[in-house]
C-alpha cells in the first residue's frame, strides 16, 4: 500500500515543519516520547521511502514506533508542501502512516497484542470493545427508534458501549428540533476507524462495506454521528474505499448550530460555568469543522466561552487517536494530561468536545484535576433542561 | 563497518546511563532518519543518536566519547544544507541538540539565554509576551536552530534587521560550550572571565574574544549548548512595500543607493528574481527582472512614513514600478522574518542546495552575473533533472550577500547526482572570485577549507588539536 505513496514520501523536502509551529511543538508524540525523528513526519517520511528504496527492512521495533502516530494531522497541516501548479498539498502524512502500518501487518510486524484484541472483538461482535452485540442498542431500548428512515443516527461504538448518556442526548436534541431519527440498532457495526488505524484493511473494508449496505437498506438520506471519528469515517474515508455513497453524512454538531440558527431548539436553561472547547481531530483538521460547535456553546445562556491557546487547526490532540489509546494507553493518558492542563489554564470548569472517544480520554485526566469533561450533546441538552 | 556483537551499538549502555535510555536509540530505522539533512548531498548513517536535555549531560556525552574513541556530530534543527557531516559512517554519535530548548527571558538586562536546540521561533514566542524579539533568521525560522545557525552560518545567521544592521554575531551576548574534551566553558563577559559573574552578562570582553571563535565553527571546536542573546522591543510602527526593476542593473543600483546612506531608510530588505516562481505567481500581470521587498519599522506613523517616501523616490529614480498587494504582502512577511512567511516558505523552499555567498558590494553585480552564468552552462541538464535557480540579494552593513537557491523535483531520477555536479561548478566559481559560502557546515566546509592559506590552516588545525587531540568532534568537517 505504501507504494501508493512514493511519491509524496519523494518530496518530502525533511524541513521539520512538522515539529514547531506557530504555536509551539505540534507533534504530541514528539514530546511525549523519546522525541527522534521517527516520531514525526519527516522522520516517517524517511521511513517510508527508504523502505520502498529497499534501503531498510521491516523489524518489531518499527513496527512499535508506526503505531505510535495519532493521525492528528497536524503536520499535514503544518506543512506546506504544496503542488505550485495546483496549490494542493503533496503529502498526506497520516494516510502515509496508515499505508505503513498495513504493509508491517502484511509482512507479519504487528499489530500490537491489544489492537490484536481489537480486530477479534471487531470481526465477534462488531465492536472493538469485543462486548456482546446486544449491549450496542441497550440505550436505545425504551426509544422505539424506527430503523429506517430519511435520517439515521449512527451513534457509533464509544457512544454505545461507554458512554450512552451521548447517544440519548444526541436523540433527544435532534428530536426536539424536530428531526425524526432512525437507528440502525445491531446492524450497525464498528464504522471502521480502528481497523484502518491497525493496519487491518480487509477487516475495515468489510465493516465498511456492510454498514454501508444496511445504511442503504434503511432508506437514508442523511447520516447523523456524534462521533468525530465515525463521522470523519463515513464522510470521507468510506467514498475513498468503496466509491460515492448515496447519503449526506454530517456531525451532530452541525445539525444543532443549525437548529439554533433557526430558532428549533433553545439553549436557554442558564449554565453559569466558563466552558472550553476541545476541538476533536477528526472533526476539526480532517474535516474542518471548526465553527458550529463553538457557535453552539456560544448560545448556551449564562455560560461564557473561552478558548484555550492551542485551538481549531492548531489544537492538540487528546492521546487517543489512531487506537493510540488501546495501543499504548499510558502514552495516550500523558497526552490527555497535557491537553486538560492547557484546560484548566483557561480557567474553564467545564472542558467540552464533540466526540465520545475524546470525551472517555480526556476524563480521567480532568478527573485528576477536578474538571468535568462533557460531550457537546450532553451540555446541549442540559442547557435545553433535559435530563438524560 | 562497525560490527555488533550485541543487538545494541557500543555505547548504548553508557549513553543510557547518562540520558536515560528513553534518550537513546541505535535501531536502524532511527538512524535512517539521521542520516541526511535538506540537500542533495550523500547521506551518512550514524551507529547512535542521543537527546541530551543540559550542558552537563553533552560534557558526559563528550567525555565518554573521548574514553571510546567514538566520533560525535552534531544535529540541531536538521535544516542544513550542506550534507550532514560524514563521521564515521554506521559507528559515529548524532547528538541530537532537540531537547536543550529552554528559553530564560531577562528583559532588565535586555537579554534572552536559549538552549543551543532551541528552534528560532520558540525564541521569540517566549519574548512576544515582553514585547520584545530577538535577531535570529529570516528563514528558516520554525525549523532551525539557534546553535544550529551560530555554528552553521557565516556571523551566526541573517535575522530581521540583517540588512540594515548585519549579520546576528553583533547580537549574541555569549555563549555556553562544551568543548572537545568535555569541558565546559562560558564566552563573552561570562563566568569563565570573571569568577564572580553568575551568567553572561555582554559581549566585550577584555581579552580574546572567544565568541567569535565559535561563531561558524561548524561546531567543530565545540558543541554550543546555550545562547546568551541581546533582545530588543518590538517596533511601535511597521509598514512594507515592493518595487519591481526593468533590469539587473538597476534593482542593483537601487539597492547599493538605499543602502550607503547616513540613515538606512528600511529595516530590511530583499531582492528576488521575478524567475523565482513563488515571486513570479505573486506578481501576476506585473513584469519585469526582479523585486524589492522592503520593511520599515519606526517608532511613529510618520516616521514610517518619512522612510517610505524616501525608498519611493529611490525606487522611481530607477524606473521601478510599485509592486501589487501580493507583492506588498510577501515584503511584510518575507522582508521581516514574519512567521506567516517562514511558515508558507518552509516546506516549498525545500530540499534546496545554495551557492549562499558574501560579495564585496563593488564586484557583487557581476559577481551575480557569473553565478547565473553557472546556472545557464547547465541549462540542458538542468532541463531534464528539472532543477532550477533563483537568485536573491541582501545588502548587509558593507556587504552584498548573493545567493542563487537551487531547487528539483525530488522524484527525477538521478536528479541527486546531478545537482552535486552543479553545486560543485558554482562552488569552484565562488572560491576563484575569493567569495565563500555562508554556510559552514558539511560539503561547505571542505570546499571552503580548500582556499585557505597553509598559514591559516595551521592554526585552525593547531587550535583543533589542542582542543580536540582525539579528533572527536565532527571529524572531517573543515578537512581537519
Amino acid at each position: 500500500m505504501l507504494e501508493k505513496y512514493a511519491k509524496a514520501v519523494t518530496v518530502c523536502s525533511r524541513c521539520g515543519m512538522c515539529i514547531v509551529g506557530e504555536n509551539g511543538y505540534i507533534c504530541p508524540i514528539h514530546q511525549h516520547t523519546g522525541g527522534f525523528d521517527p516520531s514525526v513526519a519527516r522522520g516517517r517520511n524517511q521511513i517510508a521511502r527508504a523502505i520502498l528504496e529497499g534501503r531498510l527492512e521491516y523489524s518489531d521495533a518499527l513496527m512499535e514506533s508506526t503505531f505510535t502516530c495519532l493521525g492528528c494531522d497536524n503536520c499535514h497541516e503544518q506543512c506546506k508542501r504544496v503542488d505550485p501548479q495546483t496549490g494542493k498539498k503533496l503529502i498526506d502524512e497520516a494516510k502515509i502512516t496508515q499505508a505503513l502500518r498495513v504493509d508491517l501487518v502484511k509482512a507479519g510486524f504487528g499489530p500490537p497484542a491489544a489492537l490484536k484484541a481489537v480486530d477479534a472483538g471487531v470481526e465477534k461482535t462488531h465492536n472493538p470493545f469485543g462486548e456482546p452485540v446486544e449491549k450496542r442498542c441497550a440505550w436505545a431500548a425504551e426509544l422505539n427508534l424506527p430503523k429506517a428512515g430519511d435520517t439515521v443516527y449512527f451513534a457509533g461504538c464509544y457512544a454505545s458501549y461507554r458512554n450512552p448518556k451521548i447517544a440519548k442526548a444526541t436523540v433527544a436534541v435532534l428530536k426536539e428540533g424536530g428531526i425524526d431519527v432512525a437507528y440502525l440498532g445491531d446492524d450497525e457495526w464498528c464504522c471502521g476507524v480502528p481497523e484502518l488505524a491497525d493496519g487491518n484493511a480487509s477487516l475495515a473494508e468489510e465493516v465498511i462495506q456492510h454498514n454501508v449496505e444496511a445504511l442503504k437498506a434503511a432508506g437514508v438520506k442523511k447520516v447523523v454521528t456524534s462521533c468525530a471519528g465515525c463521522f470523519h469515517a463515513l464522510k470521507s474515508e468510506y467514498p475513498e474505499i468503496i466509491g460515492n455513497l448515496p447519503f449526506q453524512v454530517v456531525h451532530s454538531s452541525e445539525v444543532i448550530a443549525d437548529l439554533i440558527a433557526n430558532g428549533k431548539i433553545r439553549l436557554d436553561t442558564e449554565i453559569a460555568k466558563t466552558i472550553t472547547y476541545h476541538d476533536p481531530c477528526h472533526l476539526g483538521r480532517h474535516e474542518k469543522v471548526y465553527e458550529e460547535p463553538r457557535n453552539v456553546l456560544k448560545a448556551i445562556k449564562g455560560a461564557k466561552f473561552v478558548e484555550m491557546p492551542r485551538n481549531r487547526a492548531d489544537a492538540w490532540c487528546c492521546g487517543g487517536g489512531s487506537v493510540v489509546a488501546t495501543a499504548f494507553p499510558d502514552l495516550s493518558k500523558d497526552i490527555a494530561e497535557d491537553r486538560v492542563q492547557e484546560a484548566q489554564g483557561t480557567a474553564a470548569e467545564i472542558l467540552v468536545s464533540a466526540c465520545p472517544s475524546c470525551e472517555n480520554g480526556l476524563t480521567p485526566a480532568a478527573r485528576k484535576a477536578k474538571m468535568e469533561v462533557l460531550d457537546l450533546s450532553m451540555l446541549v441538552a442540559k442547557a435545553m433542561g433535559m435530563k438524560i | 563497518m562497525e560490527t555488533r556483537e550485541s543487538k545494541h551499538h557500543q555505547l548504548y549502555e553508557p549513553l543510557a546511563a547518562i540520558v536515560g535510555p528513553k534518550y537513546v536509540a541505535d535501531e536502524d530505522f532511527v538512524l535512517e532518519t539521521y542520516s541526511r539533512d535538506i540537500s542533495a548531498f550523500a547521506a551518512s548513517k550514524p551507529g547512535i543518536v542521543v537527546r541530551p536535555e543540559s550542558t552537563e549531560e553533552v560534557s558526559e556525552i563528550v567525555k565518554l566519547a573521548n574514553r571510546t574513541g567514538y566520533p560525535i556530530v552534531l544535529k540541531g534543527g536538521g535544516q542544513g544544507g550542506s550534507g550532514v557531516t560524514k563521521g564515521e559512517p554506521t559507528r559515529h554519535i548524532v547528538l541530537d541538540m532537540g531537547r536543550l530548548d529552554k528559553v530564560d527571558v531577562d528583559i532588565a538586562n535586555m537579554k534572552a539565554t536559549c538552549g543551543g536546540g532551541t528552534r528560532n521561533s520558540r525564541i521569540d514566542d517566549a519574548l512576544r509576551p515582553y514585547g520584545y524579539y530577538a535577531n535570529t533568521v529570516i528563514g528558516p525560522y520554525f525549523t532551525a536552530t539557534i546553535g544550529g545557525v551560530t555554528s552553521g552560518i557565516a556571523g551566526a545567521g541573517f535575522g530581521k534587521n540583517v540588512s540594515s544592521v548585519g549579520c546576528n554575531w553583533g547580537h549574541i551576548l555569549g555563549l555556553k560550550v562544551v568543548l572537545p574534551n568535555g569541558d565546559i566553558i562560558t564566552t563573552g563577559a561570562g563566568p569563565d572571565t570573571n569568577i564572580n559573574r553568575k551568567g553572561i552578562e555582554f559581549r566585550e570582553v577584555t581579552g580574546p574574544d572567544l565568541t567569535s571563535l565559535f561563531i561558524g565553527s561548524g561546531g567543530a571546536l565545540g558543541v554550543i549548548t546555550e545562547v546568551a542573546i541581546k533582545v530588543y522591543p518590538l517596533a511601535k510602527y511597521s509598514k512594507a512595500i515592493s518595487y519591481v526593476f526593468d533590469t539587473m542593473e538597476h534593482i542593483w543600483a537601487a539597492q547599493l543607493k538605499m543602502s550607503d546612506g547616513v540613515r538606512i531608510p528600511y529595516t530590511n530588505m530583499i531582492m528576488f528574481e521575478l524567475a523565482n516562481h513563488m515571486v513570479h505567481a505573486m506578481a501576476g500581470d506585473i513584469h519585469g527582472y526582479g523585486a524589492l521587498f522592503m520593511a520599515v519599522d519606526g517608532d511613529s506613523e510618520e516616521d514610517v512614513d518619512v522612510r517610505l517616501r524616501e525608498i519611493d523616490a529611490v525606487c522611481r529614480e530607477y524606473g521601478a514600478q510599485r509592486g501589487n498587494a501580493a507583492l506588498d504582502h510577501y515584503a511584510a512577511t518575507g522582508a521581516t522574518g514574519n512567521a506567516e512567511f517562514v511558515h508558507d516558505v518552509c516546506s516549498m523552499s525545500c530540499p534546496f542546495m545554495t551557492w549562499e555567498s558574501m560579495s564585496t558590494r563593488s564586484q557583487s553585480l557581476e559577481y551575480a552575473k557569473g553565478l547565473l552564468g553557472v546556472l545557464k552552462d547547465f541549462a540542458a541538464d538542468n532541463a531534464k533533472y528539472r532543477t532550477s535557480g533563483g537568485l536573491y540579494t541582501v545588502p548587509i552593513a558593507n556587504t552584498m550577500l548573493v545567493g542563487i537557491t537551487i531547487h528539483w523535483d525530488a522524484t527525477v531520477s538521478g536528479v541527486d547526482e546531478h545537482n552535486r555536479r552543479l553545486w560543485k561548478a558554482g562552488a569552484d566559481y565562488m572560491l576563484k572570485n575569493g567569495t565563500f559560502s555562508a554556510y559552514a557546515q558539511g560539503n561547505h566546509s571542505t570546499m571552503i577549507s580548500s582556499a585557505w592559506s597553509p598559514t591559516y590552516y595551521k592554526v585552525i588545525s593547531g587550535i583543533k588539536k589542542t582542543l580536540d587531540p582525539n579528533n572527536i568532534l565532527n571529524p572531517g568537517l573543515w578537512n581537519l
